[in-house]
């Protein structure tokens, strides 16, 4: 509230200052002349003025007393100042760089504050992409990469290396967003308990976020990957946003069909548009087929997507009210089998499907009364999605050696079940996770001549919850023998609710030629429905972002004209937990008390002890990271170069980390058994037994992961060389990244002294510290030759360098654990102890060698042509088309690096 | 298992402390005789050393002071131990005269189970011949079956089925209690530049089992052998491609209460001694056959043994990306512990021999290659000479037929 009555403070000494001569007042509509969007924060000024006389709201609306027969001045930073003619009406500006059906095939920098990329429809229509995962490429620090189609694909922005499921809180923190309405991950419980195999591994990507493969791009108009600090209008993130906003109107038929070496991807599309009525629909449906290795049809993924849009726009005197429903399915699939023929007939099936449902309703009301209101637009989203998700391992299990199964649910003694050594095993995982969210949010505006002063306020609600069985499996004949866990329903687990309210205000005002752009806001949220006992319970995570602007005047060189920008940032994220955190699955700890063999199968027994224990961290905290950047941006003649500095870091990503303590049971000595006078198992009452103790680990969540990044981010954009018809664009980046522990951690030594292992635990402040670092540069030359409809590009993907380096740690521990759980100062005498000195570990200084991969560079060739008066285009792309990829030397070895041509062709039809 | 192992295993390393405390074991002085071989021309013996070990409490006394005795051929010296079976193992260098040129060799001379009582003379005496340093014991690894088995069809792998078979190859009766059976901690196919190297005087360990015995429990009869099995069990039943083992006399089994890595315990073969193992869970053969087996008379207890014979090392890898150095620690077995030793390798990686060519100078294999699947039920065996004696020249190229259908084969 302290913001606006500053704000009105000053308007009303701005308007003070007004001469009010006897003039002609004018009330002008700025507006893009490519997109018709409403130009924010426009400046404009009388002819012959040298400061700013007004700027425009944020519907692009001013007002304006100009003396008769002067012109006014209307710049806005990119784009061509215009000089008009002072009368009420719109007046259409033109950006510099694109010109009115100008084609963009790479991303480019937002004119927003914070650092965004944004990525139009030519550009992936350039691209050729078969999901989200693709479009990666275009953003700083992006290279083409092969598909890789048969493993969850996850956002990893401006962070080199890190590939671990310790540091995915990165991943897990960047927020998609389709049409208003984010896609939640939180109650994603998809992953095979106990599984060991690489067909579960690579698809498991709970908690690491959205898989991208399962986002088509063809229905996409345009993404904004937000790498800076976001509004607080989007939270539930750390890392970054990214924004898809769908097509809309239109009344063509579509059609895409794309082959490239590993998979077939077929997009229809129908646009239904009433104009007169301003009702549009838009139906639309995708399908792609992949194949890891084309000689290997057992192992494919297959993509399928329909989605239904509707979009209504009533008007009224006052009010415009438009209301958007979609309607989207999406299916996901996974499939990874073991030929029959080449397996003795033995099954070895993965099957993964995902099924999506999802409808989304936006309604928007936008006042038309112009400056005088101060109500602008209310937004209103609602969003429920629910999955059907089920993984199915089948599998013939040939034990290697005598295995058992735990099976007891409760704590305390019983027998174990003995496997047989071959038999048919199924473990399904049904998850069926929802999701609700609620979003209103109001813009409001202070009237106002020479400032624009808007005021977002919002309240979103986010429900997840997962009404799936999870884990389903008979635990007496294991997929994977062994395993510790025991199925629980996961429909049990309560809702997780998060409540957010957030308000930011956006202000640009001008000073002697200047602008100042402040965008600063904040956002508060909290969990609600935890059981008492959280930290989180109750506790509200605040997080305040400001991003801070300013624009020097405008200046001539020669006849052009350029523009300058700096701007910097300081925000603070804040992504909650998911379900699987909150709510991990109990940890069951089986100690072997009886083991007693006989050759008679139905006369062995073994007799186990187990403690259930909770592994729920109830100390759990929201992972937060905290960003600063700073930007500059110049725009001379239409050439743009945008390059940011920025500093990220989250110290209190999620990790899962071990947990020992002492558990005690029995040791029965089974010697005395008779074996030749049994009749059936032996019993255990009467046989002797020591009391034993073991040390054991459970697995529990932490917030011990930090994730440093920082590096440097730019693209430059010449404008296009009209004789040439190309233009060339520049973008990369420096990213350097830490990944490090930061909680202390765990370790059992492995060795056996005596006849067990070695029975104390090592705690350790540092375990796991590597620094990542990488530098690129992506030159591409993109021809657009309007006359031929053809378009090609070429582009120079240069990768300077990546390296790895390890983070010295202490080889010894700080403490030590022993055998009762009691916790000991490490001093260094304890070394020379014949089982203490196994918790000294070994690591040499060479393994904190820098280990660097030197220069490489990748060209792609791109090439779409339109024909039959664009009804039809062909499009082909081959990546690697040439590269240079020298061996290196690494201490006296060459290593050769070897690099396969990657191509696809596509055909689109437009009727 | 047995009923006295159980008692066995406090006992090798309590029962020092125990019998000292509670009921006292009289002394008797031991007189130690080394008699050099008479085929030689002035032999003068130097830096003569025997290790008297007692079988039950493994402590071991060192004796040094030998002094020649009569014709220059026979050396002795006295100590005092407590009464109890013992193990005396010398070792020495002699020089000698061949020709004009005066030749230095290492002698070593062992006796197992001799059983010193004050009862049989007021001075206990032993008499050893020093021979030459690979003089043999008698126990040799007369097979190791270490590629499993598959299951029919599938032909997925079934790991409990591997044993060693050792055999007597004397002509006089052996006691094989407290032998020791160890994995070598090195591979052959990653030859790693070891800092230091004490290849020379000892062989590093992955794991190391004893036989538990005192000192007569185990007598193996001359040309008889003892079978050593992963899971002394009948494992055709389960797979029809593998071997009955209920007939092993003994078996590794390793305690573990994680449900996990349970091992079956079968009464009816003694449990081998665990003393060390560098894997937590449990213990197998390598079924590539990427390792050395040996057989050793340990001189030491348990105790000392896992404090004193350990060491760090360092070792520079080159690996196809690059080369780094490393740390590693391991427990070790001097080489003049070693009985018999047996270097296994894949026929096609392999790079060097992880023990002194004095135990061993060659290998022997199942594997062509890494990723041969034709490995599985095939064994390596020793062979014999026209008398039936097992040929051991320590060199396992030679003394091994490589690929062997396994003896206890149906």
């Amino acid at each position: 509230m302290r913001k606006i009555n500053k704000c009105v403070i000053l308007l009303a000494f701005l308007l003070v200052g007004l001469t009010l001569d006897a003039q002609v007042t004018i009330t002008g509509t700025v507006t893009d002349k490519a997109t018709l969007e409403p130009m924010i924060g426009a400046t404009v000024m009388i002819e012959g003025h040298n400061s700013v006389d007004a700027v425009t709201d944020i519907d692009g609306r001013f007002t304006l007393a100009v003396p008769a027969g002067k012109e006014i001045i209307i710049s806005y930073i990119g784009y061509k100042p215009l000089q008009a003619k002072a009368q009420s009406g719109i007046y259409y500006i033109e950006s510099q760089t694109n010109a009115l059906g100008e084609v963009v095939v790479t991303a480019q920098e937002s004119r927003g504050l914070s650092s965004a990329s944004v990525i139009g429809r030519k550009a992936m229509d350039h691209l050729q992409p078969s999901s989200l995962g693709d479009i990666m490429e275009l953003i700083p620090g992006g290279r083409a990469h092969d598909p890789h189609l048969s493993s969850a694909n996850v956002i990893r922005l401006r962070e080199a290396g890190g590939e671990s499921d310790n540091y995915s809180t990165s991943s897990l923190g960047t927020s998609f967003v389709i049409d208003g309405a984010p896609i939640s991950t939180n109650a994603n419980m998809q992953y095979l308990s106990g599984a060991t195999d690489s067909q579960a591994g690579k698809r498991d990507f709970t908690n690491q976020g959205v898989d991208m493969r399962s986002i088509p791009t063809d229905d996409i108009e345009r993404i904004e990957i937000v790498r800076g600090i976001a509004s607080v209008e989007y939270g539930d993130l750390t890392s970054g946003l990214v924004k898809i906003e769908r097509k809309r109107g239109g009344n063509a038929i579509t059609a895409r069909l794309k082959a490239d070496m590993g998979s077939q991807l077929l997009y229809v599309a129908k646009g239904l548009e009433w104009k007169p009525s301003q009702l549009s629909l838009n139906l639309n449906a995708d399908f792609l087929n992949s194949h890891n290795d084309p000689r290997n049809t057992l192992e494919n993924y297959k993509r399928l997507t329909l989605s239904a849009r509707l979009h209504k726009t009533w008007k009224s005197e006052k009010l415009s009210t438009s209301l958007a429903a979609n309607v989207d399915y999406t299916g996901s699939f996974d499939n990874d089998k073991t030929d029959p023929d080449l397996n003795d007939g033995a099954p070895d099936i993965y099957k993964s499907s995902y099924n999506r449902y999802a409808l989304t309703t936006q309604l928007r009301l936008k006042s038309l009364e112009g400056s005088t209101s101060w109500f602008k637009v209310l937004n209103a989203t609602a969003a429920v999605s629910l999955d059907n998700d089920v993984i199915e391992r089948e599998k013939l299990v040939q034990l290697r050696r005598a295995t058992i199964a735990a099976t007891s649910r409760q704590p305390g003694e019983s027998d174990a079940v003995i496997l047989p050594y071959t038999y048919t095993a199924t473990h399904r995982v049904e998850g069926k996770p929802f999701n609700a969210f609620v979003k209103i949010n109001a813009k409001f505006q202070v009237p106002s001549q020479s400032v624009s002063s808007t005021l977002l306020v919002g309240v979103d609600w986010n429900i997840d919850k997962n009404y799936g069985k999870g884990q389903v499996l008979d635990v007496t004949r294991p997929l994977y023998p062994g395993m510790t866990g025991r199925p629980r329903d996961i429909s049990k687990i309560p809702a997780m609710h998060t409540l957010s309210i957030y308000a930011e205000e956006n202000f640009k005002a001008t000073l002697a030629g200047n602008t100042l752009e402040v965008v600063a806001g904040v956002r508060a949220s909290r969990l609600l429905n935890l059981p008492t006992g959280y930290w989180l319970k109750g506790h509200i995570n605040c997080d305040p972002r400001v991003n801070v602007g300013w624009n020097f005047p405008r200046f001539n060189v020669g006849s052009d004209v350029g523009f300058v920008r700096i701007a910097c940032g300081v925000g603070q994220h804040t992504k909650m937990p998911t379900i699987e955190h909150l709510y991990p699955e109990p940890c069951y700890i089986d100690l072997v008390q009886f083991n007693y063999y006989h050759p008679v199968e139905a006369y062995k027994r073994i007799n186990i002890m187990t403690y259930v224990v909770d592994p729920t961290n109830r100390d759990l905290r929201a992972a937060r990271n905290l960003k600063w950047e700073v930007s500059a941006d110049v725009d001379i003649a239409g050439n743009r170069l945008s390059v940011t500095y920025f500093h990220e870091n989250m110290t209190n990503g999620f990790r899962s980390v071990a947990i020992y303590a002492p558990y005690d049971f029995k040791r029965y000595d089974t010697s005395a058994i008779d074996g030749n006078a049994l009749t059936g198992p032996p019993a255990i009452d009467g046989v002797p037994f020591e009391n034993a103790r073991e040390l054991v680990a459970h697995s529990s969540y932490s917030n011990g992961s930090q994730t440093l990044k920082k590096g440097v981010e730019y693209t430059f954009a010449s404008r296009r060389i009209e004789r040439l018809h190309t233009r060339l664009t520049i973008n990369g980046a420096w990213f350097k990244t830490v990944h490090r522990n930061t909680v202390s951690l765990m370790e059992r030594p492995s060795q056996v002294v005596g006849n067990e292992q070695i029975k104390l635990v090592g705690i350790y402040h540092d375990t796991e510290g590597y620094t990542d670092e990488m530098v690129n540069t992506n030159f591409t030359l993109d021809t657009d030759v309007s006359r031929l409809k053809l378009g090609f590009s070429l582009s120079a993907q240069c990768l300077w360098f990546t390296s790895n380096q390890r983070l010295p740690i202490s080889n010894y521990p700080s403490q030590y654990m022993d055998i009762d759980g009691n916790i000991h100062e490490w001093v260094p005498e304890l070394e020379q102890d014949s089982y203490l000195r196994y918790l000294v570990r070994n690591n040499t200084e060479s393994m904190y060698d820098l280990f660097k991969v030197p220069f490489s560079m990748n060209v792609n060739f791109k090439v779409t042509k339109k024909f039959l008066n664009d009804h039809l285009s062909i499009a082909m792309f081959c990546n690697k088309i040439w590269d240079y990829t020298p061996s290196y030397k690494r201490d006296g070895v060459t290593i050769r690096r070897h690099v396969n041509p990657y191509f696809g062709l596509e055909i689109n039809i437009k009727l | 298992m047995k009923k006295y192992i159980l008692l066995i295993l406090p006992a090798i390393m309590l029962l020092f402390t125990a019998c000292r405390d509670n009921e006292p074991v009289q002394e008797t002085s031991l007189r130690i005789y080394l008699d050099l071989p008479i085929n030689v021309e002035n032999p003068v013996l130097k830096q003569a050393t025997a290790r008297v070990t007692n079988v039950e409490t493994g402590v071991t006394t060192t004796v040094s002071d030998f002094r020649p005795d009569g014709n220059g051929y026979t050396y002795v010296a006295i100590t005092v131990v407590p009464e109890g079976h013992y193990n005396i193992d010398a070792t020495g260098v002699m020089d000698y005269g061949i020709g004009s040129s005066v030749t230095t060799t290492t002698m070593k001379a062992q006796a197992s189970g001799v059983e010193i009582s004050a009862s049989t003379a007021a001075s206990a005496m032993v008499k050893l011949f020093f021979n030459n340093y690979n003089a043999e014991d008698g126990l040799v690894i007369e097979e190791i079956f270490f590629t499993s088995s598959t299951y029919p069809g599938t032909q997925r792998p079934y790991v409990d089925d591997q044993y060693l078979k050792i055999t007597n190859n004397s002509d006089r009766l052996i006691y094989a209690d407290s032998l020791a059976i160890f994995e070598s901690k090195f591979q052959p196919d990653m030859q790693w530049d070891l800092n230091p190297n004490i290849m020379k005087e000892a062989v590093s360990i992955s794991w190391i089992y004893i036989i538990p015995g005192d000192g007569h429990s185990v007598p193996v009869e001359a040309g008889e052998s003892i079978v050593i099995a992963l899971n002394a069990k009948d494992h055709s039943v389960i797979n029809p491609n593998s071997l009955d083992l209920s007939d092993a006399q003994f078996e590794i089994f390793d305690i573990n209460s994680n449900t996990e890595f349970i091992d079956e315990d079968n009464p009816n073969a003694v449990n081998l001694i665990k003393w060390y193992s560098d894997i937590w869970s449990y213990t197998v053969l390598h079924n590539k056959g990427n390792k050395s087996y040996g057989l050793a008379r340990m001189r030491t207890d348990f105790d000392t043994f896992v404090n004193d014979y350990y060491y760090k090392f360092t070792y520079v890898v080159n690996a196809e990306w690059g080369t780094y150095e490393s740390n590693g620690e391991a427990c070790f077995v001097p080489n003049s512990w070693v009985i018999d030793m047996v270097n296994l390798s894949i026929k096609s990686d392999w790079a060097w021999n992880v023990v002194s060519p004095a135990l061993d100078s060659g290998w022997t294999y199942c594997a062509e290659t890494s990723s041969d699947r034709t490995r599985y039920g095939l064994s390596v065996i020793r062979k014999r000479d026209a008398g039936g004696k097992l040929i051991d020249t320590n060199n396992s190229t030679a003394d091994f037929l490589p690929r062997q259908r396994p003896s206890l084969a149906k």
